[in-house]
């Protein structure tokens, strides 16, 4: 049972409030979302929770142990890993290579300088293993770049994955997907806590209502309501908020 | 009996087409690292290198075989900054201190053997395989320092600081009195020594050269391939993602940025050797940017464009001069071609883009 947690969090953009004394925890085995409405803060304080951003105030904690300051590399390293809102992936490498280049970082190879990095068949092999379980082997031989953009999605999922991470922070990752392929990923991403936690930064409440065991709800940095999604979806505050967010989207 | 056979042998040969179709299509998309042509180009231009100097004096122009010889040397260095330009998208404009560093360590043991002297209590030499090797240690570990501290800066910063340390490192070589200080020292009286050979006949010189060029480029080949040359592209493309991925990318490409290094100081200390003449030329800025033409002319992240680059740069400067002194103008114009006309220059001029070197 790993967990990833944080107490009493709080950044600040000069004088923009982005994360007022957040705490938030994610636990193995269960699918945790973040909603809120833009510029609540979510990609900010998911940031702090990877180790992209330095909290002003706060402490990130890892199975009881500090994390605060461990670097972004050394986080991943702990078991903590994310996936990104804008895929990033290698353009320039093909889909397969994505995936093992993810491997590689983990594996404690990377100062190896005369022989092919292709050549490593237990790397390749589980590269395939990865690819197979978001869907892409059909396409692990060609250049990322070529990808459809939800099978960007998937790749990012599956490089997220690469490091064996004990819990996994995954930033709005059906955002401009079709509604059925959205789907497809919320099950995928259903399947991963199994093994790991996964902490979900989610707009479609459709999605996040059914693929999350737990949800909690952020407006200007601060949480104002979490618990499970049956919870949450009679609250009214949050009613009020979206209902106002909707409103506001329509004009 | 007959029909099922039948039946079976035409699902096998529709699966095997099916699988070929595939595979095609993923040639259509460009499958790169399946290329082979980028290392078929390689081995031609090494072979065209190999057999220059027979043709040249095969055609009673022996004097252009000390012009093969810098396109050697020269290249060496060129495409050492491949790696780090090409590769790892680090935009250095300071390679020449780290070619002018080899070319005084080369230069100095030379001079102090030459003189009789000790350098810092350590007698000199004029044997290559003592002098190269020490050339490539010092700028190694030259390439730590500057790689260290100009890798701390982005983008623009950084080739600013590569400049900036280049031209403290030319300074410093003006002001060593003792070899000449801006006039520089000549060596002529010392031997091209290569362990028991004497390489004072330029034809041989020129394939002492071209062997030390030969295992660089397959060396570097290896290492473009390897995990680790995987990583270096990988920071090049998105160093955000890759740390994380996990990834501490400073010290890969403060690794990449140190093995560059080495080689172009290696290229230096040939120079010297080559023109027997020791002078802070060697370390001025301009030759740094002329590394980074002779790469971008012969493509980057080709490995072997650096060589490319290098024979076009100076076959151009050789068959131009007798025309016009101002061959340098015919550069530009060239180099113009290439940025607008070929981005990837000659290398994909001739393999097309989408087949680079990994």
């Amino acid at each position: 049972m790993s967990e990833l947690s944080c107490t009493g969090l709080r950044k600040a953009f000069g004088g923009l409030v982005v994360t007022n004394d957040l705490a938030l925890g994610v636990s193995s085995g269960e699918v945790h979302a973040l909603i809120g409405p833009n510029g609540a803060g979510k990609t900010t304080a998911l940031a702090q929770l990877s180790g992209e951003l330095r909290p002003d105030g706060g402490t990130v904690w890892l199975d009881g142990a500090d994390i605060t300051h461990l670097s972004l590399p050394l986080r991943v390293r702990a078991g903590v890993a994310r996936s990104y809102q804008i895929s990033s992936i290698f353009q320039g490498f093909t889909v397969a290579e994505n995936v093992e280049l993810a491997l590689q970082a983990t594996d404690r190879h990377s100062f190896r300088f005369f022989r092919p990095a292709a050549s490593n068949t237990a790397r390749v092999a589980r590269a395939s293993e990865l690819l197979d379980r978001v869907g892409l082997t059909a396409a692990a031989g060609i250049s990322a770049r070529r990808l459809a953009h939800g099978q960007t999605r998937q790749l990012e999922i599956a490089m997220a994955m690469a490091s064996r991470p004990k819990v996994l922070l995954l930033d709005e990752p059906m955002a401009g997907m079709a509604p059925d392929e959205a789907r497809r990923l919320a099950d995928l991403v259903r399947s991963l806590a199994s093994d790991t936690a996964v902490l979900l930064v989610e707009h479609d409440m459709d999605i996040v209502f059914s693929a999350a065991d737990r949800v909690s709800v952020l407006c200007e940095g601060a949480l104002i309501a979490s618990g499970d999604p049956d919870k949450i979806r009679a609250d009214p505050e949050v009613r009020r908020l979206y209902l106002r967010d909707d409103s506001e989207a329509e004009d | 009996m007959a029909e099922p056979a039948a039946a079976e042998t035409r699902s096998r040969r529709s699966r095997s087409e099916r699988d070929r179709s595939e595979r095609d299509r993923f040639e259509v998309f460009g499958d790169r690292s399946a290329s082979r042509w980028p290392l078929v180009l390689t081995a031609v231009v090494m072979a065209a290198l190999a057999a220059a100097p027979v043709w040249v004096e095969a055609t009673d122009r022996g004097y252009l075989v000390t012009v093969l010889t810098r396109v050697v040397i020269f290249g060496l260095a060129a495409m050492s900054l491949d790696l780090v330009v090409g590769y790892g998208g680090m935009v250095s404009l300071g390679h020449a201190a780290f070619f002018g560093a080899g070319a005084y360590t080369a230069g100095a043991l030379t001079f102090h053997s030459l003189d009789g002297s000790a350098l810092l209590g350590i007698p000199g030499t004029d044997q290559a395989l003592i002098t190269w090797p020490a050339a490539a240690v010092i700028g190694g570990l030259l390439g730590v320092v500057i790689g260290g501290l100009s890798l701390r800066t982005r983008g623009v910063y950084f080739i600013m600081a590569t400049l900036a340390f280049n031209q403290m490192v030319y300074f410093l070589f003006n002001a060593l009195e003792i070899y000449g200080g801006d006039d520089g020292v000549g060596l002529f009286a010392a031997g091209r020594s290569i362990g028991p050979f004497d390489a004072s006949d330029d034809l041989v010189f020129f394939y002492v050269c071209f062997a030390v060029l030969t295992v660089s480029v397959v060396l570097l080949n290896l290492v473009v391939r390897s995990p680790f040359g995987r990583v270096v592209r990988g920071c090049r493309d998105n160093q955000a993602r890759m740390a994380a991925l996990g990834y501490q990318t400073y010290r890969y490409r403060l690794a990449a940025f140190a093995l560059s290094a080495s080689i172009t100081s290696l290229a230096g200390a040939m120079a010297v050797t080559e023109s027997q003449f020791l002078s802070p030329t060697y370390a001025e800025w301009s030759e740094s940017g002329e590394l980074l033409l002779m790469v971008i002319i012969g493509g980057l992240g080709s490995l072997i464009g650096g060589i490319i680059g290098a024979a076009a740069l100076f076959l151009l400067e050789e068959f131009s001069i007798d025309v016009t002194d101002n061959w340098q103008f015919f550069v530009g114009l060239g180099l113009l071609a290439v940025v607008l006309g070929a981005p990837r220059g000659l290398t994909g001029a001739l393999l097309g883009r989408e087949r680079r070197n990994v």
